[in-house]
C-alpha cells in the first residue's frame, strides 16, 4: 500500500509528459518548420527545414513567429483561429480566438437564399451573385435560416416577355416588373415561360419543385396538378393548400408529392440515383430516416454502440466506443478514439419549450481516466465522484483496507510501442501492493496469523485483481472475441499455512467473461456524472486507516516523495523482496522466518499487477476483419492474440492476420549491452555467469541489471528454481512480447542473513525461460550464475534519498517538518543541528522497517520530525546492522539537509480584468492575469468560473505572473483564483467583470431640413450612409452622410432618402436608421 | 460542348438557383480531352466550310474564328485537374504533411505534434493558398494551350502573333474564375483579328467546400471538436464524415449536389502515451 500515491504520480507524470520543458542544448533553438514538417519545435539547424526560420538559443514561446493568433483577411471575411504568426501571409493579430468585429456572423441575404456568415464573405457572395450586399448583423442563425423562407418572391417580367422568378430586390436590379407571389407561368402575366413536367431541387429548401420552360422554379411538385394551370399561376402557401401538408414523414418516398420536410424525414434527392420510381420528373423526397439493426432513427440522430459491458471499470480488452450517425438515410460510422481514449455518451431526449422531445444524440468525448488516478494524489482536493467517469473502488481485507479512485472506463494500452508499454506497466503497477500479515506464537508455540490473515484468502486475490483490472488493460481479462488471458498478475509471499491464493475465483472469472455481452439499452449518459461524494484513497489512508496501522504496531505504509528514479528502482525493489529473500533463498530461510522481533513475525503477501497479455497464438486474428460497422485497428487486432498483426496499415486493405508459426522455439542469449553492476562471463547457449569487474563475487545492495535477448518476440520469466514457465512468478522486466528483456535486481549482504542465523551461501542461480507469441517455450533453462561477496560487512550505509530534498522550502506557517531518510540497508539514523559523530548526535530517528522488507522503493526508511522556526541546516548520519547494538558501520560524513522558509506566505496581488468591458463581438478574448508574491519558488495558479471546486491550471503559470487567455461570452463573470506554492501553502482571490456586447445600432436623435440640406444627429454612430432606392443597399456602394454624431445630405426636393448608421462596433440596422422624404 | 454546358447549368446561376438536371454527367478528364478533339474538329470543319464556301478565293476570314473557345476548353481541363488534386490533397496540389489512411495520403490542415494541445491551423487563408496553388499548377499548361491553339491556326494558314500572358485564379461561390489575358492576333489574307480576354469560369463547389472546412478547422483548433452532424443537419447540402485514426481525425466533406469531396486530416488534442 505504501507506494500507491507515488505510483499514481508516475502515471500522471507520463500523462502530463507533454508539458515537459526541455532545456536548450548547444546549437539548439526554435525552428519554425522542422524537416519533419512540425512547426515551432526545438532542434538544431540540421533538424530545421531549408529556408525555415531558426532562432538559435531561443525557446519557441519566446519567438514571435510561434505566437498563436488570428490570421485574417477582412476583404474576403476570412478569419482563421489559432494560427502561428509565421504561417500567416496576411493580417495577423494576437487573438487566437478571432474575436474581432469583422468575424461577427450575420445573415447574408442573397435573393431567395440566406447564408449565416461574416460581412466580408457576404460581400464576396453578393459580388459573385451580382447582387447588392444585404448583410444583417442583428440576426442569429435560426432567424437567418427562416429568413430564406419569408423573402418576397415573384415573377420578374422582363422585356420581350422573358421572365425570371426572383426576389423583389433582384427584379429591380434587372429592371423588370415585379409581380409578387406570381409564377412566371401565370396566365395573367403572359410571359414566354410555359408549364413543363420537369422538377428539381432548390438549394436551401427541402422540397421538390416544378420548373418551367425558362428554368424558373414553380410550386411544390404535385403529380396530380402537373397540368393544372391554376397551380402554375401563383405561389401556393398555407396549410392544406399543398400536397402532403403535415405528413408525419415529410412525404418521404412519395412518388407523387414533393412537399419534403427534412425535420420530418424527407428531403429532395435524385430519384434516378436512388432507383426510385417517381410519377413525374426525376426528383422525390428521399427518406432521411435510417434503420439500423431493426431500429429506426431520424435524420441527424446519432447513438452509441459498444463492444461489451461498459462502465464500473468493466470495458473489455480491445473494445472501442462507436458512434453511429443517421445522415440523410445513410448510417455513418464514427469510431471514437481507439484504445478507449474517447468514450461515447448519449442522450435520448431533449426538452424544447417545456416539451420532451425524443431524439438520440451522441458524442465522442475524451476519456478522463487519468484524472481519476490523479485524484488519488490528493493535491486537487476534489472528490472522486465530482469528476466525471470516475468511481471509488473499495478494497477491504481485514486492516488492508482502502478506497481508490479509478476510471469508469479503463483505457486500452498499446502493447507494441515501447514507451506506451512502459507507461502501461507503470499504470498497472499502481495495483501492485503488499499486504503485511502479522503472526504470533500461540500457546503451542506455533506461528499463528493474527492480523490481515485474509490476505492469504481468495478475497484478497479477487479484490486486488479487481483493482488491478480497473486501471486499464491490466491483469487477467477477456477480449472482444471472448478470448481469456490468465496472465497479468501474480500473488506471492505469505507464510506456511497462510500462503496466498494465486488464481482468481471461478465466480469472478465467470463474471468477467460475461462482460463481453452488451447490456441492452445501456449507454453513457451525461446525467451519470454525479457530484459530491466522500474522501478518496488518500484521505482515508492519511486519516482513520493510518491510525489503524499504528494500532497494529506495524510500520505505517506511507509513501515518500520523489519518483524520478523510481522506474529504475521499482523492479529491484520488489525483486529484492520476493526473490532475494522470499524466493531464491526461501529454502534456506524457512522455516526460521525472515526476521523475528520478539514473538511477532511479519510476512508480506505481494500482489503484482501487470499489463494484460493477449492469448498466445493467432487463431482469432481474422475475426477482426470484414465488419464495416466496426473496422479493425491496431489495438483491436493485437488484443485478439499475441501473434496477431495489422497488415497493410494505412491502406484500404488493412487486415489483421496471424504471424506464421514457424514452429521454432525462442532461443535466449545474453544482452551484453545492458548488463551493469557486474560483468558477464562464460557466455554460452545455456546461460552466463555474472561477476564483479575484478572477476570476484558481486557486492551487496548494488543495483544489477540483467539482460537477455530472444530470437523472436517473446516474453520471459525467471525464478530461483527450475520450474515450469507457467509457474514462474517473476517477469523478466515485463510481461510484454519483446526481443530485448532486462530486469534490475539487488542482492542483500550475506553476512546480514548469516548474522541473523540464516545459512545463506554466496552462490546461486537464476533460471530463465521465454515463450513466443505462439506459446512455444524456450528449451531447457537459460541460467544466470552469480555469487555474492562473503565476509563481514565493513561498509557504511548509503543514504539514498531524503525527504524533503536538500535546499527544499517549507510552508510559511510550518513549525515542524516530517523527515524521511532512506538507506540501502537496514539501519538506524540520527540527526543533529551540528555536524558530529553518529554516536554524539542527539536526535534518534524512528526506524521501523524490518530486515528484508524496505518500505520504500528507495530502501529502508527512518523518520523523524524536524523543528522548523527559520531556515535551518540539519545533519544526518546512519548506522547499519542494528542487531549489533550500536557496533555497526556508521556514516563518517553527514548528509547535509538545508531547509528554507519563505519570508511571507504566498499572496495573490492584482487579478485582471475587472469592471466593465464593452465589446462589439459575441465572444470576447480576455487575458486573465494574476500576480503573486511571497511563498516558495514556484507558484501555480488555477482558475474557475464556478467556484473553488473545479480549478483549471492556468496556461502560463509557475512564476509570479500567471496568464490565461480565454474566450468568454457577454455577461457577468466571476473568476475564482487559487495559487499554491510547492510547500502547499495557498491563497485565494477572485475578480469580477462584466462583458457587455453592444449589438444595438445607432439611433437617429433628430432630423431636420434646411434648404437643400438634410441634417440629422445620431447617438454613438461612427458613420452614416444612404441610398435613394431602398433600405436594402450595400454599405460599400452607398453614399456617405459623414462620420461622427452630426450628418448631412445634399438633398433633392421630393426624393426619399434611406439612411443607415453604423457604430464603432460595426452595428448596422437590417432596416434603415431613418427614412425621410425631402420637402 | 453541349454536355459541358449541360453540366454547367447544374450549378448556381446568378439567380441563386441550383439546377439539378443532368446530374451524373459531370465532365471527366477523359471527356475533356475528347472535347478538345471535338473542338479542333469543329474549328477544322468551320474552316473547311468557309474554305469551300466563302470569298472569291475560297479563303477563310479570321474574323469568324474563335481562338477563345479553343483556349477555354483547354484551360478548363487544366483547372479541373488542379481542382481534383486539391480536393484530394486537402488544399494542396501536393500534400505536404499527411497521414496514410485507407491507402490515401490525407493532408493535415491543422496539426500539432504534442499531445493534449489543440492544433494550429497550418494552412490559414486556405482560399488564397488554393488560388496560388492552382495558378502555379496550370502555368505550363496555359502556355501549352496557347501553343496548341497557335499550331492549329498556323496549320490552317494563319499568322499568329502573341503578346505576354497574365492570369489569376479566383475561388468564388459555385465556380472558379480564371482571369486570363493575352494579346493574340490572327492574320490571314483577308485581314487581322485581335483577341485579349481568354477568361473562363469553371463550375466547382471548391469555394463552398473550403468554407465548410474552415468551420471544421476553427472548431478543432478551439474546442478540439467539431459537431459535424449538427452542421450537416443545418446545411443538408453537405455530408461530413469523420474517423478517428492513429491519433488523428480524418475528415471528408462531400458536396451532395456534385459529389465533390474535400479530404483532409487534423491532429488536435491527441491523447498519446
Amino acid at each position: 500500500m505504501v507506494d500507491m500515491n507515488k505510483k499514481i504520480g508516475i502515471v500522471i507524470g507520463f500523462v502530463l509528459m507533454a508539458s515537459f520543458v526541455l532545456a536548450l542544448g548547444v546549437g539548439e533553438g526554435c525552428c519554425f518548420l522542422s524537416v519533419n514538417g512540425d512547426n515551432c519545435v526545438i532542434s538544431d539547424i540540421d533538424g530545421c527545414a531549408e529556408g525555415s526560420l531558426f532562432a538559435e538559443g531561443v525557446e519557441c514561446n519566446q519567438t514571435a513567429s510561434c505566437e498563436r493568433g488570428c490570421c485574417y483577411d477582412d476583404s474576403s471575411g476570412i478569419y482563421d483561429k489559432n494560427v502561428l504568426q509565421g504561417s500567416c501571409s496576411m493580417d495577423w493579430i494576437n487573438d487566437p480566438y478571432c474575436n474581432l468585429i469583422g468575424a461577427n456572423l450575420g445573415c447574408c441575404v442573397l435573393g431567395d437564399t440566406s447564408i449565416f456568415e461574416t460581412v466580408g464573405q457576404c460581400e464576396v457572395d453578393s459580388l459573385a451573385a451580382g447582387m447588392d450586399v444585404d448583410w444583417r448583423g442583428d440576426l442569429n442563425l435560426v432567424e437567418c435560416l427562416l429568413l430564406a423562407g419569408v423573402q418576397k418572391e415573384g415573377a420578374c417580367v422582363l422585356e420581350g416577355g422573358a421572365c425570371k422568378f426572383t426576389s423583389e430586390a433582384d427584379c429591380y436590379s434587372y429592371g423588370g416588373d415585379f409581380a409578387e407571389d406570381y409564377l412566371c407561368t401565370s396566365f395573367e402575366l403572359n410571359t414566354s415561360c410555359n408549364m413543363t413536367r420537369q422538377t428539381q431541387c432548390v438549394d436551401g429548401k427541402d422540397g421538390v419543385y416544378f420548373v418551367d420552360s425558362c428554368g424558373n422554379i414553380a410550386n411544390i411538385y404535385d403529380a396530380g396538378r402537373v397540368d393544372d394551370a391554376s397551380y402554375w399561376n401563383r405561389i401556393i402557401v398555407g396549410t392544406g393548400e399543398i400536397c402532403g401538408d403535415g405528413d408525419a414523414n415529410g412525404n418521404a418516398n412519395s412518388a407523387s408529392c414533393g412537399n419534403c420536410n427534412r425535420f420530418d424525414g424527407g428531403i429532395c434527392a435524385s430519384a434516378s440515383e436512388d432507383n426510385f420510381n417517381v410519377d413525374i420528373g426525376d426528383f422525390y423526397c428521399r427518406d432521411t430516416a435510417c434503420v439500423f439493426e431493426g431500429e429506426s432513427y431520424e435524420n441527424g440522430e446519432s447513438w452509441c454502440v459498444y463492444d461489451g459491458t461498459i462502465g464500473d471499470g468493466y470495458d473489455i480488452v480491445g473494445s472501442r466506443h462507436w458512434r453511429y450517425v443517421c445522415s440523410q438515410g445513410t448510417v455513418l460510422v464514427e469510431p471514437c478514439a481507439d484504445s478507449r481514449r474517447e468514450i461515447c455518451v448519449q442522450t435520448n431526449n431533449y426538452e424544447v419549450n417545456g416539451t420532451n422531445v425524443s431524439f438520440k444524440s451522441s458524442l465522442c468525448i475524451d476519456n478522463s481516466w487519468a484524472a481519476c488516478l490523479a485524484l488519488n494524489t490528493g493535491s486537487s482536493g476534489e472528490s472522486c465522484d465530482s469528476v466525471r467517469d470516475c468511481f471509488e473502488l473499495e478494497v477491504d481485507v481485514d486492516y488492508f483496507e482502502f478506497d481508490v479512485c479509478v476510471p469508469e472506463y479503463p483505457p486500452g494500452f498499446d502493447w507494441n510501442d515501447t514507451e506506451a508499454a512502459a507507461a502501461a506497466s507503470t499504470t498497472c503497477d499502481i495495483a501492485s501492493q503488499d499486504c503485511l500479515m502479522l503472526f504470533k506464537k500461540n500457546h503451542k508455540l506455533k506461528w499463528e496469523c493474527v492480523q490481515n490473515c485474509d490476505c492469504a484468502e481468495q478475497t484478497f486475490t479477487d479484490q486486488m485483481h479487481d483493482f488491478c483490472r480497473s486501471l486499464g488493460d491490466c491483469g487477467s481479462y477477456v477480449n472482444i472475441e471472448e478470448g481469456w488471458s490468465d496472465g497479468g498478475f501474480s500473488v506471492t509471499g505469505g507464510y506456511k499455512r497462510s500462503l496466498p491464493i494465486k488464481t482468481l475465483s471461478a465466480a469472478l472469472i465467470a463474471a468477467y467473461k460475461s462482460k463481453t455481452t452488451v447490456v441492452e439499452g445501456d449507454y453513457i449518459s451525461p446525467d451519470n456524472y454525479s457530484l459530491g461524494g466522500t474522501g478518496t484513497y488518500l484521505n482515508v489512508l492519511q486519516g482513520a486507516d493510518k491510525d489503524r496501522w499504528e494500532d497494529t504496531g506495524m510500520a505505517n505504509p506511507d509513501a515518500a516523495s520523489g519518483w524520478g528514479d523510481y522506474l529504475m528502482r521499482a523492479t529491484s525493489y520488489s525483486l529484492f523482496l520476493e526473490l532475494g529473500i522470499g524466493k531464491t533463498l526461501a529454502a534456506i530461510l524457512d522455516p526460521i522466518g525472515w526476521y523475528v522481533f520478539k514473538d511477532v513475525k511479519e510476512k508480506y503477501v505481494y500482489f503484482t499487477c501487470s499489463p494484460w497479455t493477449p492469448p498466445a497464438g493467432g487463431a482469432d486474428c481474422e475475426k477482426c476483419n470484414g465488419d464495416p460497422w466496426k473496422p479493425c485497428s491496431d489495438y483491436r487486432c493485437h488484443s485478439l492474440g499475441a501473434a496477431c498483426k495489422l497488415m497493410n496499415k494505412g491502406s484500404a486493405e488493412e487486415l489483421c492476420i496471424s504471424d506464421v508459426d514457424d514452429g521454432r522455439l525462442p532461443a535466449i542469449s545474453l544482452w551484453a549491452d545492458v548488463i551493469s553492476g557486474g560483468v558477464a562471463h562464460d557466455e554460452g547457449s545455456s546461460g552466463f555467469s555474472l561477476r564483479a569487474a575484478d572477476g570476484g563475487c558481486l557486492d551487496a545492495y548494488i543495483p544489477i541489471v540483467l539482460g537477455v535477448t530472444t530470437s523472436e518476440l517473446a516474453r520471459c520469466k525467471f525464478d530461483g528454481e527450475m520450474i515450469d514457465f507457467e509457474n514462474m512468478t517473476h517477469e523478466f522486466g515485463s510481461n510484454l512480447y519483446l526481443y530485448n528483456h532486462s530486469v534490475t535486481i539487488e542482492l542483500p549482504d550475506l553476512s546480514h542473513g548469516q548474522s541473523q542465523g540464516y545459512n545463506w551461501t554466496s552462490d546461486y542461480s537464476l533460471y530463465v525461460k521465454c515463450e513466443d507469441t505462439h506459446g512455444h517455450e524456450s528449451s531447457g533453462f537459460y541460467t544466470i550464475d552469480m555469487c555474492l561477496k562473503e565476509g563481514e560487512d565493513t561498509r557504511e550505509p548509503v543514504i539514498r534519498s531524503v525527504s524533503p530534498e536538500n535546499d527544499g522550502i517549507v510552508g510559511f506557517e510550518t513549525v515542524s517538518q516530517d523527515l524521511e531518510v532512506r538507506t540501502n540497508e537496514l539501519s538506524t539514523c540520527r540527526w543533529d543541528f551540528q555536524d558530529r559523530d553518529y554516536s554524539l548526535m542527539v536526535n534518534e530517528m524512528v526506524c521501523d522497517d524490518v530486515f528484508g522488507a524496505p518500505s520504500n522503493p528507495f530502501g529502508y526508511v527512518c523518520s523523524s520530525v524536524l523543528p522548523v522556526n527559520v531556515s535551518s541546516t540539519y545533519y544526518i548520519r546512519c548506522m547499519d546492522q542494528p542487531w549489533l547494538d550500536g557496533l555497526g558501520n556508521a556514516n563518517v560524513r553527514s548528509y547535509v539537509l538545508n531547509l528554507r522558509k519563505p519570508d511571507f506566505m504566498i499572496l495573490i496581488g492584482k487579478v485582471r480584468p475587472e469592471g466593465v468591458i464593452v465589446v462589439g463581438t459575441a465572444m470576447t478574448t480576455i487575458e486573465l492575469k494574476v500576480a503573486t508574491s511571497g511563498g516558495g519558488d514556484s507558484h501555480t495558479c488555477s482558475y474557475s468560473f464556478s467556484g473553488y471546486d473545479r480549478m483549471i491550471e492556468m496556461f502560463e503559470t509557475g512564476g509570479t505572473k500567471h496568464i490565461q487567455v480565454l474566450s468568454r461570452p457577454a455577461g457577468k463573470n466571476k473568476a475564482y483564483i487559487e495559487c499554491v506554492d510547492e510547500t502547499g501553502d495557498f491563497n485565494r482571490n477572485f475578480t469580477e467583470f462584466e462583458i457587455i456586447r453592444d449589438s444595438s445600432s445607432p439611433l437617429v436623435a433628430r432630423v431636420w431640413q434646411n434648404g437643400n440640406t438634410l441634417y440629422f444627429i445620431t447617438e454613438d454612430s461612427e458613420e452614416c450612409r444612404y441610398s435613394t432606392e431602398s433600405c436594402q443597399f450595400g454599405w460599400e456602394n452607398a453614399s456617405s452622410a459623414g462620420g461622427g454624431d452630426r450628418h448631412s445630405i445634399s438633398a433633392m426636393h421630393g426624393q426619399t432618402y434611406y439612411v443607415k448608421c453604423m457604430d464603432d462596433f460595426g452595428n448596422v440596422p437590417s432596416a434603415c436608421s431613418i427614412v425621410t422624404n425631402v420637402l | 460542348m453541349c454536355r459541358v454546358d449541360a453540366w454547367s447549368s447544374w450549378w448556381r446561376h446568378n439567380d441563386g438557383i441550383y439546377k439539378y438536371e443532368n446530374v451524373g454527367i459531370k465532365m471527366k478528364r477523359g471527356q475533356v480531352t475528347i472535347f478538345i478533339i471535338v473542338g479542333i474538329l469543329l474549328v477544322a470543319s468551320v474552316l473547311g466550310f468557309f474554305f469551300l464556301t466563302e470569298g472569291e478565293g475560297g479563303f477563310l476570314s479570321p474574323s469568324d474564328l474563335s481562338p477563345q473557345e479553343f483556349v477555354k476548353v483547354c484551360v478548363r481541363e487544366a483547372v479541373e485537374e488542379s481542382i481534383d488534386k486539391i480536393l484530394l490533397n486537402g488544399g494542396e496540389i501536393e500534400a505536404s504533411k499527411t497521414i496514410l489512411y485507407k491507402g490515401e495520403e490525407w493532408n493535415y490542415l491543422c496539426y500539432i505534434n504534442e499531445s493534449y494541445y489543440p492544433c494550429y491551423n497550418i494552412h490559414p487563408l486556405l482560399e488564397l493558398q488554393i488560388e496560388r496553388e492552382i495558378e502555379e499548377d496550370i502555368e505550363d499548361e496555359l502556355g501549352d494551350c496557347f501553343d496548341k491553339m497557335r499550331e492549329s491556326f498556323e496549320d490552317e494558314g494563319f499568322d499568329v502573333d502573341e503578346g505576354a500572358m497574365s492570369y489569376s485564379v479566383d475561388l468564388l461561390p459555385g465556380h472558379v474564375a480564371v482571369n486570363l489575358k493575352k494579346s493574340v492576333e490572327l492574320s490571314g489574307e483577308t485581314g487581322t483579328r485581335s483577341f485579349e480576354d481568354f477568361g473562363v469560369e469553371i463550375m466547382s463547389p471548391i469555394y463552398d467546400l473550403v468554407r465548410v472546412v474552415r468551420e471544421i478547422v476553427n472548431g478543432e483548433t478551439e474546442y478540439c471538436h467539431f459537431n459535424y452532424d449538427t452542421y450537416s443537419f443545418v446545411y443538408p447540402e453537405y455530408e461530413i464524415q469523420r474517423a478517428d485514426y492513429d491519433y488523428s481525425k480524418i475528415y471528408s466533406v462531400i458536396d451532395r449536389r456534385s459529389g465533390s469531396e474535400f479530404k483532409f486530416a487534423v491532429r488536435s488534442c491527441a491523447f498519446e502515451w
